[in-house]
């Protein structure tokens, strides 16, 4: 054996240096698009100076080297451990403890991966009474959702190693359980309180496989699929990123038929919060005070009023969430109170509670970054542990044999943690952020109105300083002069806003309409344009997608290129976008989305070849991660908010369709071209 | 190394040396056989097994790779000129041995029904080595094939080629090779993955910051061309620097080798390529076609080449006895291996559940040749199992650079 090369200390940190670079640049080269997109949006197009600029960059920076850290992780560490295990498993042991196997690890990764937090968040505006069906599920029977969603994926896992073992098609899968997928969304959007739960299934067959769970099941499945094919029916290693999206639809809703006589119907807000009605709202709420923390948080005033039934009652509440901390916490919990006062309050309760107030309150301006850091470390450290022993262990006590490259593989594991420890840190620091500052900007686009933002109460309001104006047209009007931290300007007066009695004037801060009140269509379309960018943008700097892309490019040996894979399916993605946000502006029930969107894929699908159809499937499985799901909830609530629509559902299932179109549409093109070349030896052949 | 010391050496073969030595120690008896390899666009990948299936053959290996063509297509808008862009096929290298005598046969056969004489379906060849496995492959009775009767025996396959491996380092250097065996008119480059080790091994964890896989460029050469083409190749490719590659060199027997290198509008009635190949068909050899002039090539440092009487070893395991084949390998002497994922398929009613299969090659220098084959004889399980199998054949060049 030969010995041990020494490499020198300069050099060594010379190929450390190049290591690292190329990849941090692969990463810049990735995330910047959607970077400048949104910053451009927001400067140029929506002309709204950037807040917080410094964190944002510094939270983009951290996005960046986390995203390198988490790939090389999986490639060096968790991938190989995945294939290993693929590999062997067929050797040593039936298809029992196979799928026993595959379930334990779908289940578990669905269980530790945060996905759910996810589906909480696009379901921030549901209200228990024009939803409960929906509500329940998201806010009462959590984890029944969430273990409904594990076994959709658990069973996935099964079945793909399955078909893998038995060298099935991935076709007769797709075939079967998407048609009945679909049928049952049907269904449903005939029944009014089931009907609100298709949107939530959908979603969550687009969430469920995340960054970690993405790879390490595509490697193990590349290994079964090595191990145990001797021809090319079986796709390879893909095709199990498509059953672990497709069966949680199908749990989900049958977790909602079955639980379908215990949600309360649908009603409305005033009679929901009645008194008449407390015996079946408690069947949605642990107490009152919840039901309450409902009106103020997701209800408007009706709510609020038939709750105490008693004015006196009523104000006297609002005069303790006005001056008193403790009361301002059981009402609105993580709320701000001025995020209330934009979004929930209504004017006469603006109006009170700036008559009541008596000193401004403590407002908690966000949460520290080492706080952050400690939250997604608890959270990548559940993701990735778990996972990685279970691996580990079968590895070694089941099918015995040895790791190799031991201190590769600790390194990849140590650096996926860190990877996505700063990937998750980032986003919630930089993207995120930067994705909310736009999406919530965004509805100004297609606005006719001004909307209002905040109100500040000047007292005492001294009228002299009041001028007035006339226009050319002989309108008058009247304005002053305000002073702020940021410096002086002048102001409309209007004389509703002015309390004589008290001498208040409420300065109510408007956002105007970007376009103007007449050009509401041009608006939508620049919503839609923003869609698609930032579809498209985000979903190339997937991890996930990344992983997948290199893998394809390993497997049919550059043959097609990760770069080809990235572009099409984010093409895919920025058109899903676009039919999510118009699903939301104009309301369109979601099945008028799926339903059409599927039937053309069963065909393209048909026509494709298996290899191809189980990666494409696949594809649309992974786009949705952690960089693209932040951004497009943000958008997706700011739009939903703006238009009082129940639910933000249904984006990320359209964001999942469309990449499956587009990449078959590729793999028939790819397909023709090499046809081409046969045809024209075909049509030169001199014999 | 140059043409008149490979003509005087030609009478001495390392594989033969190998095959009297063996045959006389008697452990593992060696069958001289022909190789018959088959590279084939993935849409007629499943014809060509079925009709090997019909030869009466059980098993094929197969590999997965791509070849690299020039795609001419007009500029859009309307704008003058047209655009070369180099694209990818997906292929499937099946590789398969037969007995000697009756390769020729199943050439002829194949040729017929997977049409390979039409340029654009594939390539195929055959090269005569020595093979250790556990039975000899079985004699073919043509007689029972249906469709024997109509292949024609008198195709005229080119003589004299070489078939030259490029093992590249660096990723994506790969196309660079690609496009120089284009411009040059050689033939339609293979190219596919292998993983070498035995650098990053010595180097602890270091070893991240090179990627084990590795691109290997496969391409047919003429045999008076080949040299020239190396050098070529050499250069191009940076290949004289430690660390990013090698090349080495196998005879090819006969064959006929795809010549359709660019895809789309042609100028004139045939293309430089169909020309190429009629004279070739015509001529029944490649010996006609100028000679490369690369007496400007300097850059190659001539100590690095290996001498002309190298081996190469290949031997198909199970991957996990990859690791140990390597290593008894590299005690026997043998400088490093690169490493293909294969897939067997066979036919029948066999239930083979074999655990993946990787190819192990060797380039080996003739004065070791006998210790490593020794060495992987008995490291492996060939003669044990059926799908395992070592494999040596000549390779008169070699270039390597070490540290």
């Amino acid at each position: 054996m030969k010995k041990r090369i020494k490499i020198p200390f300069k050099n060594a940190v010379g190929m450390l240096g190049g290591y690292a670079k190329d990849r941090i640049v692969e990463q810049i080269r990735l995330i910047a698009f959607i970077i400048i997109y949104l910053v451009a949006f927001q400067m140029i197009i929506l002309r709204v100076p950037l807040s917080n600029a410094l964190s944002l960059a510094g939270g983009i920076g951290l996005v960046v080297f986390g995203l390198a850290f988490f790939l090389e992780g999986l490639m060096l560490g968790l991938m190989p451990l995945g294939e290993r295990v693929g590999v062997k498993l067929p050797v040593k042991f039936g298809i029992l403890f196979i799928a026993i196997f595959g379930i334990f690890l779908g289940f578990g990764s669905t269980v530790a991966e945060p996905a759910i937090s996810s589906l909480r968040t696009a379901g921030a505006g549901v209200t228990a009474w024009d939803a409960p069906m929906l509500y329940m599920l998201l806010e009462r029977n959590t984890q029944a959702l969430v273990y409904s969603i594990g076994a959709g994926v658990g069973i996935a896992v099964a079945l793909g190693m399955f078909r893998f073992y038995y060298q099935l098609s991935i076709k007769p899968f797709i075939y079967t359980i998407i048609p009945i997928a679909l049928a049952l969304s049907v269904l449903l959007s005939f029944d009014e309180t089931l009907r609100s739960i298709i949107g939530l299934a959908w979603d969550s067959g687009a969430v469920t496989t995340g960054a970690v769970t993405v790879p390490l099941v595509l490697a193990m499945g590349i290994g079964v699929s090595r191990a145990a094919s001797k021809n090319k029916a079986s796709g390879g290693g893909f095709g199990v990123i498509m059953l672990a999206s497709a069966l949680p639809v199908l749990s989900v809703l049958i977790l909602g038929i079955s639980l379908r006589s215990t949600s309360p119907e649908i009603t409305t807000e005033d009679h929901f919060f009645s008194k008449e009605n407390r015996e079946y709202a408690l069947k949605l709420f642990d107490d009152e005070s919840a039901i309450l923390n409902h009106a103020f948080t997701r209800g408007s005033e009706i709510g609020r009023k038939s709750f105490f039934a008693d004015d006196e009652l009523y104000h006297n509440k609002l005069n303790q969430l006005a001056n008193n901390p403790k009361v301002l916490k059981e009402l609105l919990g993580s709320m701000s109170f001025d995020a209330w006062l934009s979004k929930r309050a209504s004017d006469s309760e603006r109006k009170y509670i700036a008559s009541v107030k008596t000193e401004p309150l403590d407002v908690i301006s966000g949460v520290p970054v080492s706080t952050v850091l400690k939250q997604e470390s608890k959270i990548a450290l559940q993701a990735v542990i778990p996972l990685t022993l279970l691996l580990l262990l079968v590895l070694l006590l089941f099918l015995r044999e040895k790791l190799r490259y031991k201190d590769e593989f600790f390194l990849g594991i140590a650096f996926t943690l860190v990877g996505m420890i700063l990937l998750t840190s980032g986003i919630r620091l930089g993207l995120g952020p930067l994705g909310s500052q736009v999406g919530a900007q965004l509805p100004r686009a297609f606005s006719k109105e001004a909307k209002f933002i905040d109100s500040k109460m000047i007292t005492p309001f001294d009228t002299t300083i009041v001028f007035s104006t006339i226009a050319l047209d002989g309108t008058k009007k009247q304005f002053f002069n305000l002073t702020e931290e940021s410096g002086t300007k002048v102001v409309e007066f209007e004389q509703k806003n002015y309390d004589k009695v008290n001498n208040i004037y409420e300065y109510v801060i408007k956002r105007p309409p970007l376009l103007g009140p007449n050009l509401t269509i041009l608006g939508i379309l620049l919503v839609l344009l923003f869609a698609f960018g930032m579809g498209f943008g985000a979903t190339m700097a997937e991890p996930a997608l990344n992983a997948l892309g290199i893998t394809v490019e390993e497997l049919t040996v550059g043959a097609i290129k990760r770069s080809q894979i990235l572009f099409v399916v984010s093409l895919g993605v920025g058109i899903g976008l676009v039919l999510g946000v118009l699903r939301i502006l104009y309301d369109i029930p979601l099945i008028w989305l799926i339903l059409p969107g599927y039937l053309i894929l069963l065909p393209l699908t048909y026509f494709s070849e298996d290899e191809f159809s189980s990666m494409a499937w696949d594809c649309g499985g992974v786009t949705t991660g952690p960089v693209t799901v932040p951004l497009v909830l943000a958008m997706g609530l700011s739009i939903g908010g703006e238009l009082n629509v129940i639910d933000g559902f249904g984006i990320l299932g359209c964001a999942s369709l469309m990449p499956i179109i587009t990449v078959l549409t590729f793999g028939l093109i790819t397909r023709a071209r090499q046809k081409r070349i046969v045809n024209a030896s075909i049509e030169n052949d001199d014999e | 190394m140059n043409r008149d010391n490979a003509k005087s050496e030609k009478s001495f073969s390392p594989s033969r040396a190998v095959w009297k030595t063996q045959l006389d120690k008697g452990t593992h008896a060696p069958h001289r056989v022909s190789r018959i390899t088959c590279i084939v666009n993935k849409l007629f990948s499943d014809k060509i097994v079925e009709q090997v299936f019909k030869l009466g053959i059980s098993s094929i290996f197969d590999e997965t790779g791509r070849t690299a063509r020039e795609f001419i297509t007009p500029r859009s808008l309307g704008l003058p000129g047209s655009t070369i862009k180099l694209e990818s096929t997906p292929v499937d290298v099946f590789r398969f041995t037969v007995q000697r005598k009756q390769a020729r046969m199943v050439m002829d056969y194949l040729v017929r029904v997977g049409n390979f004489n039409i340029p654009g379906r594939g390539t195929i060849f055959s090269q005569d080595l020595i093979e250790f496995t556990k039975k000899e492959p079985k004699f073919i009775d043509f007689d029972g094939v249906d469709g024997v009767d109509d292949v024609a025996h008198d195709i005229p396959y080119l003589q004299k080629l070489s078939y030259v491996i490029c093992v590249l380092s660096v990723p994506g250097s790969g196309e660079k090779l690609a496009k120089v065996a284009l411009d040059l008119g050689i033939c339609v480059p293979l190219i596919t993955h292998g993983i070498s080790n035995d650098l990053r091994d010595q180097m602890g964890l270091i070893r991240i910051t090179i990627p084990p896989e590795k691109e290997v460029v496969h391409l047919i050469t003429p045999e008076q061309d080949t040299e020239s083409i190396i050098k070529l190749l050499l250069e191009e490719g940076r290949l004289n620097k430690p660390g990013r590659g090698f090349i080495y060199q196998t005879p090819i027997s006969y064959g006929l080798i795809d010549t359709r290198m660019r895809v789309g509008r042609q100028q004139y009635a045939a293309s430089m390529e169909q020309i190429i190949a009629a004279i070739d068909q015509l001529k029944g050899n490649t010996m006609w076609r100028k000679r490369l002039d690369t007496s400007d090539v300097n850059s190659i440092d001539q100590q690095l080449w290996l001498p002309n009487d190298n081996c190469e070893i290949s031997v198909i395991s199970d991957e996990d006895t990859e690791d140990l084949l390597k290593l008894a390998g590299m005690n026997a002497g043998a400088t490093g291996s690169t490493v293909s994922r294969l897939k067997i398929i066979t036919s029948g009613a066999k239930e083979q559940k074999a655990s993946s299969l990787v190819q192990s090659t060797f380039s080996v220098s003739a004065e070791k040749t006998n210790d490593v084959v020794d060495a992987l004889l008995e490291h492996s399980a060939v003669g044990i199992k059926a799908s395992e199998r070592l494999q040596v054949l000549d390779s008169p060049a070699a270039y390597i650079h070490t540290f």
